[in-house]
């Protein structure tokens, strides 16, 4: 079966200056999590805003099953940050949710399954800023899937919550992955999370970005904050991951360093 | 007293209330008010529209906003009144000339507002749009204008207060029926508390067109900034 994206050689500048990406190059499998993790400022959403094709790489080329693609496709739905920029003030937590939904049949019957796979449907009739932060990243969760994607983009879905929503968001995006059989993209500086949730984690080097390693996560898939985080496996590949980033983010204090001099 | 006015050009708060009262009670006066709101509507209507077209366009279409920018910064720091002089020929004293004056006046807070409103979309919301497969035509439809709602709603509130004033200033210049007329004409026949209650009138109708606004908002706009804690 053809990977559902396979990110080949790319690379992107913003005008004329130094490139942000250089020869990214790399794969996600149907229904696995990667997890895409690196220094911070090494350009990961810029890499996410080319594979969801909100900009064009310069060189190279995302494919999907083997095709190219031009605008952000149905296939593909994205998770931001910023869930107070992406969800609209105006509408509804339903009528959010409805939002990208353009077929009229079974409307309803749709939203409310996905308000219920993220448990809002109490809050269907609420506004978003009526909501707690993880409450509102749920919504956006549930309007990224109601559209039944393959693929799931997350872009730092977590890093804007308390720490106690933060895992149960976790858990919940694994367990929505699973049911769905949706294969997914987690961009994150937060190397704990990349491990516990992801089948592979891609790590980047600091700026130019390219891909430094590619680790298999061969724990076992059903995980648990507390048990799994203890494991002996989860720990050596933790170290494995953190020694990885902290060696680029190493590099990229003595680039600055001998840039001063 | 002081000595500095005239007793008899400032009659008592209860005489001016109470010939306010009577006027808006069986008396000209609500007929009066009437007859200014039936231009100030109209006119404001006008100035809604092609201030909100106009507003959106010059946000979404840069060129079209250079090309026309020294003739918007011409028209716009004129004061109304002087555009009676060159209107007048053109339309002659009537409605026309009423809701002209009340339209050119009123536009400029609600196409600078509107246009604001456009330019200050976050990016990120056109780009949830993108992401939801939504057209250049919908993303307009679907994001923009609902996210610059809040901020058309303050021009046209705005804008309110202005069209009143050149309805009634227009009213007084020309003699059209209305407060502006009435002021002027009780004025010249000496009823100098029958003015001072139009006056207060006027007033009055003021703060109910701005309460008036201000309520439609809160209930249309529930999610808006300035109303979600109410």
């Amino acid at each position: 079966m053809q990977p559902i994206i396979c990110v080949e050689g790319v690379t992107k500048a913003y005008n004329e200056s130094a490139p942000i990406l250089q020869d990214v190059t790399f794969k996600v499998e149907p229904g696995q999590f990667t997890a895409v993790v690196g220094p911070s400022g090494c350009g990961k959403t810029t890499l996410l805003r080319c594979i969801a094709s909100l900009m064009q790489p310069d060189t190279g080329s995302v494919l999907h099953r083997g095709q190219q693609f031009k605008e952000p496709p149905s296939w593909l739905s994205i998770v931001f940050q910023d869930y107070n920029r992406s969800l609209f003030p105006w509408l509804t937590v339903r009528k959010n949710v409805a939002f990208g939904l353009r077929d009229k049949n079974g409307r309803a019957e749709r939203v409310l399954a996905a308000l219920r796979s993220v448990g809002l449907e109490h809050a269907a009739d609420l506004y978003p800023w009526q909501l707690s932060g993880g409450m509102q990243q749920r919504c956006a969760l549930a309007r990224s899937i109601v559209v039944t994607p393959q693929l799931l983009l997350l872009d730092e879905p977590f890093a804007s919550v308390d720490a106690q929503t933060r895992t149960d968001l976790q858990d919940m995006v694994m367990d929505i992955c699973r049911r769905m059989s949706l294969s997914a993209l987690l961009v994150t500086h937060d190397i704990d999370e990349a491990v516990f949730m992801a089948d592979k984690v891609v790590v980047l080097s600091t700026r130019p970005a390219r891909v430094v390693e590619e680790i298999e996560i061969n724990l076992p898939r059903s995980r648990d904050q507390l048990s799994t985080k203890e494991s002996p496996e989860f720990l050596h590949l933790r170290h494995r991951v953190y020694t990885l980033v902290r060696q680029q983010a190493h590099k990229s204090t003595i680039v600055a360093s001998t840039d001063r001099t | 007293m002081l000595g500095i006015v005239d007793p008899r050009d400032v009659p008592s708060f209860a005489a001016i209330l109470q010939a306010a009262a009577s006027g808006i009670w069986g008396g000209e006066l609500l007929f009066v008010v009437l007859a200014t709101m039936s231009t100030w509507a109209p006119g404001l209507l006008i100035a809604g529209i092609a201030g909100v077209v106009a507003g959106v366009s010059l946000a979404m279409l840069p060129r079209l906003e250079i090309a026309t920018r020294p003739l918007l910064e011409f028209l716009r720091p004129i004061p109304s009144v002087a555009m009676i002089p060159v209107a007048l020929p053109i339309l002659g004293i009537g409605l026309e000339l009423q809701l002209f004056m009340i339209a050119f006046a009123s536009i400029w807070p609600v196409l600078f507002a509107t246009k604001a409103g456009v330019e200050s979309v976050d990016p990120r919301y056109i780009e949830t749009g993108r992401m939801l497969g939504l057209s250049r035509l919908m993303q307009v439809v679907r994001i923009v204008l609902p996210s610059a709602l809040p901020a058309v709603a303050t021009g046209l509130r705005t804008a309110s207060a202005i069209a009143l004033v050149l309805a009634i200033t227009v009213e007084m210049l020309t003699g059209q029926p209305g407060l502006g007329f009435y002021i002027e004409n009780v004025r010249l026949n000496g009823l100098i508390t029958e003015m001072w209650a139009a006056i207060l009138v006027t007033g009055v109708t003021g703060y109910l067109v701005n309460t008036l606004f201000l309520s439609i908002e809160r209930v249309a706009l529930p999610w808006s900034p300035d109303n979600r804690d109410q």
